[in-house]
């Protein structure tokens, strides 16, 4: 199946009916979940994960997509009028969106983040179509040496770039290894570091680590630091929403770069849309003819990072829909879901189950479609959220927290692990560890412990298989090589650094 | 301030992660590593536990010299005295912590209405110093809302307390 031909099919799918409700669904829970400070979108689709049990996996899948993607979409509204990120993603957003807005301009700017959120959003899924054929074409010729090195590659550039200290993304990521561990060993039925429980012997329940890691450690922090909720009014009448003629110029460039950086950096496992957004900020003000005035609110200031976040999202789902290797948490947890339903996510997903893969990338095009009617017409409506006080939305997301576990794991143990996994991600938080390496490694942990067993038990335990094949070599050479850049990085500035040396 | 509470926690959770690869390596070391079918279950926690020993003993040792040199931005003496300021904020945040861990064996006691309906309540009432009345009426309102929600219109079990309550 051709592109064309693949998209015409996901287009039938995704317009069916009840798919188009259930993207309604997923933009929408996006968009609320997104301007609610303080509870992101991986732990919304884990919290909502066990509510899709029973659904069809393609509307599933569209809608826990909708909520992802929805999410970026929404978090900006309350980095324009709070100067308080819905999201990560939109921290930068709040530096020209809160200037604009304090400015009189809340309307264009919500009106600016909305249009360069489609545009480029829209490019991401444009660029996901007509990529993913190749790239899962060429990963059909993968074996278990080739997925155990680029699974080592992928977490190698988690580590360099999911968290801002390198030890801890690390010890992060390792823990996870072992999270996942934690059950009986399907080759040899041996049960390892199950402490004697019964309840152990499955392993860990992914929805207990996922829920309580997100949304509970993030409910804590929430209570933390109760912050207070100030809201700049948003112009009425769909016409104040939509930005000048002049400033839809100034952002001409900032559609190009946000939805190219965007995309590429999605891509990458470990890097997300925040730090695109970050990138596309700086290249904007650094390619601007007028760099001094980014952060007193110009509107390729937002339109930038915004973009960025949302093009994001069609590279980030890039990897794991071709080569079913997951770069963020929230992709993390689609892969689980995905899996959960029986859904193998691989180079073979196109081609043996075309109704999910080309249904949820046409939906896609449509979500973002729903996207932009949702976030300037109603944006009005959906910052009523806003005032649903803490003391119900905080007591509701733990209860439904607990009903998830409790659905998945069918007993109480399930849920106790959610509290202690809750109280973990909160301990990480508060140390300065990441959280997205821990579940990055408690997803890809299992799927590359049974690569490098089966790769190893392939050459009779010979070692050298990983190295002696060709795809697999340069694999781990890549990985190695980003392990050690940060040392050679020392290395090099500490050379520049030494008295008589000339500067290189 | 931050930074020291930074560097004793890298201090502690350099230590527990230390003692952790230190038993992961000696759990496995009891099963089969590498046998003549291949690699055996002990052989991958083995080499992550490798991985992740001088790692946390890096960890431990960067906690113990203190605070790392870091060149302050202008916020940073804010973010100490936000930091110093944030132990009421701390406390909360551990408490609706507790009342989590405590509602699940409530839950498994009398069923997840009344769980939720205590959590909730503790909540409002002592987290969020809500009035009586308030806090009695969202609590009720939620747990009765989500029993609805998943027990009958989605129809997912919910826990079910000894004592014959869900």
């Amino acid at each position: 199946m051709d592109v064309l031909s693949g998209l015409a099919h996901g287009f039938g799918v995704a317009l069916a009916p009840a798919n188009l409700m259930w993207c309604f669904v997923g933009c929408f829970l996006g968009t609320v979940i997104g301007i609610i400070p303080g509870l992101g979108p991986a732990a919304t689709i884990a919290i909502l994960l066990p509510v899709t049990y029973n659904m069809d996996p393609t509307g599933g899948i569209i809608m826990l997509c909708g909520i992802y993607y929805g999410a970026k979409y929404g978090g900006s509204t309350t980095s324009i009028l709070l100067k308080m990120p819905g999201e990560a993603s939109s921290v930068i957003s709040c530096m020209d969106g809160y200037e604009m807005a304090r400015k009189g301009r809340a309307g264009p700017a919500l009106g600016i983040a909305a249009i360069s959120s489609f545009v480029a959003g829209t490019v991401g899924v444009v660029l996901l179509s007509f990529l993913a054929p190749p790239i899962a074409d060429f990963a059909l010729s993968f074996s278990s040496p080739e997925y155990f090195a680029l699974m080592l590659m992928g977490l190698s550039l988690v580590v360099l770039l999911a968290g801002d200290d390198l030890v801890k993304t690390m010890l992060s990521l390792l823990l996870g290894l072992w999270l996942t561990s934690i059950g009986t060993d399907l080759f040899t039925a041996q049960t390892r570091f199950t402490f004697g429980q019964t309840s152990l012997l499955d392993g860990i329940d992914f929805m207990s680590l996922a829920i309580g890691v997100f949304a509970i450690s993030e409910i804590m922090l929430s209570i933390e630091a109760r912050e207070r909720v100030r809201l700049l009014t948003i112009p009425k009448g769909f016409r104040n929403l939509l930005p000048s003629l002049e400033e839809l110029k100034a952002c001409r460039f900032a559609f190009f770069n946000g939805s190219v950086t965007g995309f590429i950096i999605g891509v990458l496992p470990g890097a997300g849309s925040t730090i695109s957004s970050f990138v596309a900020y700086g290249v904007e003000k650094a390619v601007s003819r007028h760099p001094e005035k980014f952060g007193t609110g110009v509107p390729e200031g937002l339109a930038a990072p915004e973009g960025a976040n949302n093009a994001d999202t069609g590279g980030a789902l890039l990897p794991v829909l071709t080569l079913g290797i997951p770069g963020g948490s929230s992709t993390a947890i689609l892969m689980s879901a995905l899996v959960l339903w029986g859904v193998k996510p691989g180079p073979l997903l196109m081609t043996q189950q075309p109704d999910i893969f080309w249904g949820l990338v046409a939906s896609m095009y449509v979500g973002n479609v729903v996207l932009l009617i949702m976030n300037l017409p109603l944006i009005g409506l959906f910052t009523q959220i806003l005032r649903i006080p803490l003391y119900v939305l905080f007591p509701i997301i733990m209860g439904v927290a607990i009903a998830g576990a409790y659905s998945v794991s069918g007993n109480m143990f399930g849920v106790g692990l959610l509290a202690a996994f809750g109280l973990l991600g909160y301990g990480m938080q508060k140390l300065g560890f990441p959280a997205a390496p821990l579940i990055l490694g408690f997803v890809l942990g299992d799927a590359m412990e049974r690569a490098l067993r089966q790769s190893l038990t392939m050459s009779n335990g010979d070692p050298s298989i990983l190295v002696t094949r060709p795809i697999s070599a340069v694999l781990l050479v890549l990985a190695a090589l980003i392990l050690l850049s940060p040392l050679l990085r020392r290395l090099r500035n500490r050379r520049r650094a030494a008295p008589g040396l000339p500067a290189a | 301030m931050l930074s020291q509470k930074l560097a004793l926690g890298d201090v502690i959770s350099g230590l527990i992660l230390a003692l952790l690869s230190v038993y992961i390596i000696s759990a496995s070391l009891h099963w089969s590593v590498l046998g003549e079918m291949g690699p055996g279950p002990g052989f991958f926690p083995i080499i992550y536990a490798a991985v992740m020993l001088p790692a946390a003993l890096w960890l431990f040792l960067r906690g113990m010299r203190g605070p790392r040199p870091v060149a302050a931005p202008p916020e940073a003496a804010e973010d100490d005295a936000e930091a110093d300021g944030e132990g009421g904020g701390t406390q909360a945040a551990l408490a609706t912590w507790l009342a989590l861990a405590v509602t699940v064996p409530v839950m498994s006691l009398a069923g997840f209405a009344a769980g939720c309906f205590g959590l909730s309540f503790f909540v409002a009432k002592i987290v969020f110093r809500r009035p009586l009345l308030a806090s009695l009426i969202s609590s009720a309102s939620i747990a009765l809302g989500l029993y609805v929600l998943f027990q009958v219109l989605l129809d997912i079990d919910l826990p079910a307390g000894l004592i014959g309550g869900r």
